[in-house]
């Protein structure tokens, strides 16, 4: 099969600060990717590359085939780590945003908005302004605005952070839904070792910044997870400890 | 709680009020009892009769909407270019240091001193007049103008990016609601000052309540000359209502941000 999204030998200073060391991996068609890592290591930098958003300063992107560009960005879904909606924007207006800039209005739109408002748990507050809502309520809109246009590849950067244990467990759910449904390629970036052996096919380990691939675990276990299974927890561990050593050192 | 526009015209105005009539007590103290000598200073009462006697001879009534047309027609000229400018120098890098300079060395230059240039430039006294309240409101619009569009949140611009918006869409979607605050600031801002050099701009004898000071002030009428300056000022607190006004309504999801004090 043919991948979707190559990182190949990618590297990445800030002035004399080397933060990707010839990072390179595949997605492929449908595959869900989680990405974790100590922080400061380089995955937000890894995700805005794959945007286009920063320039690699050696190694190269391709997403289907092509060098990151804003064609293409009309089929990837964006959740940034700092939730970034627009202020001025109420949370449905937020939700609407990508579908404005599809020429998406109406009936329609709406109702698609809606309706993903109500995925993440929303309904209620669509008239709420974003400094009216919680922490954990902002990035569930940053979810639902990415999700809303219906992308072909979604790239999440720690989308879940800062929401209570039972919320994220839901959304979880809810992510893996949409995506056994619909076959989206999905980039996940998580601190939560737990919720990348839940989510994965695939976990990729970054090392300690100059963040390098350390190792590509393929999880597989069956869907839908139990999180308390043996096999679970022995990835679980496994990774955990491949972590431990980064932060350790 | 935050206010919303209805709020802020519901809202009884206790401390407003009492500002102005703590203000107007103390003019009648110093007036009463000739803390200052009365030709220097005239009393409420001589005021307000010299506002009727002006107002009952047609004066004000005719000066009043020429200053008004003064202040839309200059300040709307001054708008109408600063806000293409100002928006260009806060997102592109290359105007900012085209214009910059320009504006630095036009800044300094009194609205005043603009008068020579005015008279010789254009041929009805008129657009001579608004053109110096141009010059009175340009700076102030076109500075905060290009804050505005100069502070664009970045990841903002980025998340309309990653929806593969164009250019264009971002300034439009992005760029220029980030910006608004700043715009209504200069505008606010402007308009005061705009409103401040209506003077200097009927001082060479266009029609309106600056003309009028003028013609107070030769016949010694200085009872008449504070009477047009109290309708300048009021005239000036009641733009920076309506653009408050203005301000509430566009801004509503600004509500609620900003601190106070209790
Ligand atoms: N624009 C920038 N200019 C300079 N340095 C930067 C910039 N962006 C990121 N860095 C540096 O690059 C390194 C990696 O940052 P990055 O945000 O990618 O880390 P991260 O893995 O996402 O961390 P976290 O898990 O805490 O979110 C950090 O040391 C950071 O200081
Ligand atoms: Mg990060």
């Amino acid at each position: 099969m043919k991948p979707e999204i190559i990182a190949d030998s990618l590297v990445k200073r800030f002035n004399d600060l080397l933060v990707l060391n010839h990072v390179s991996f595949n997605v492929y068609p449908g595959e869900f990717l989680c990405i974790v890592g100590p922080s400061g290591c380089g995955k937000s930098t890894l995700i805005r590359i794959l945007l286009g958003l920063e320039k690699p300063d050696e190694g190269r992107v391709e997403i289907h085939g092509h060098s990151p560009n804003p064609r293409m960005c009309k089929c990837i879904g964006y959740v940034p780590q700092d939730d970034a909606l627009f202020p001025w924007r109420t949370v449905l207006k937020n939700v609407l945003f990508g579908l404005e800039l599809k020429n998406e209005n109406g009936e329609k739109a709406l109702e698609k908005a809606h309706q993903t408002i109500k995925m993440v748990g929303l309904s209620g507050f669509e008239n709420y302004y974003p400094h009216q809502l919680s922490g954990g309520m902002r990035k569930r809109v940053a979810l639902a605005r990415a999700v809303a246009v219906d992308p072909q590849i979604l790239l999440m950067d720690e989308p879940f952070a800062n929401i209570d244990a039972q919320t994220r467990a839901l959304l979880q759910v809810e992510l893996m839904n949409i995506w056994s449904r619909l076959r989206k390629t999905v980039v996940f970036v998580t601190h939560n070792v737990e919720e990348a052996v839940f989510l994965a096919d695939r976990v990729l380990v970054l090392t300690k910044r100059p963040a390098k691939v350390k190792a590509e675990i393929p999880i597989e276990l069956p869907r839908p997870r139990k999180r308390l299974s043996p096999q679970f927890i022995s990835v679980r561990e496994r990774i955990i400890r491949m972590l431990k050593e980064e932060v350790s050192i | 709680m935050p206010l919303t526009s209805r709020d802020l015209i519901k809202r009884s105005l206790t401390v407003e009020i009492s500002a102005i009539l703590t203000f107007l007590a103390l003019w009648e103290a110093v007036a009463r009892f000739k803390l200052l000598p009365a030709y220097a200073l005239p009393s409420i009462e001589e005021v307000v009769a010299a506002l009727y006697s002006q107002a009952a001879l047609g004066n004000l009534t005719y000066a009043l909407p020429h200053s008004l047309l003064h202040l839309a027609l200059g300040f709307a000229a001054a708008f109408a270019v600063a806000l293409p400018l100002g928006m260009a120098m806060g997102w592109y890098r290359t105007a900012q240091r085209f214009f910059e300079p320009l504006i630095g060395i036009f800044r300094p230059i009194p609205p005043i001193a603009w008068i020579p240039f005015a008279l010789l430039f254009f041929v009805s006294l008129l657009q001579a007049s608004a053109f110096i309240i141009f010059i009175g409101a340009f700076f102030p619009l076109v500075t905060n103008i290009f804050f505005g569009f100069r502070n664009v949140p970045k990841q903002l611009a980025e998340i309309a990016h990653s929806f593969g918006a164009s250019e264009r869409e971002i300034l439009l979607k992005v760029a220029f609601p980030s910006a608004l605050p700043s715009v209504l600031t200069g505008v606010k801002v402007g308009l005061g000052v705009a409103w401040m050099c209506v003077v200097a701009a009927e001082m060479f004898g266009a029609p309106g309540l600056g003309f009028m000071i003028m013609q107070m002030r030769y016949v010694h009428d200085i009872a008449g000359v504070v009477a047009y300056m109290a309708v300048i000022g009021a005239l000036g607190l009641l733009l920076e209502f309506l653009v408050k006004l203005l301000e509430r309504k566009l801004l509503k999801w600004k509500i609620g941000l900003v601190a106070e004090g209790i």
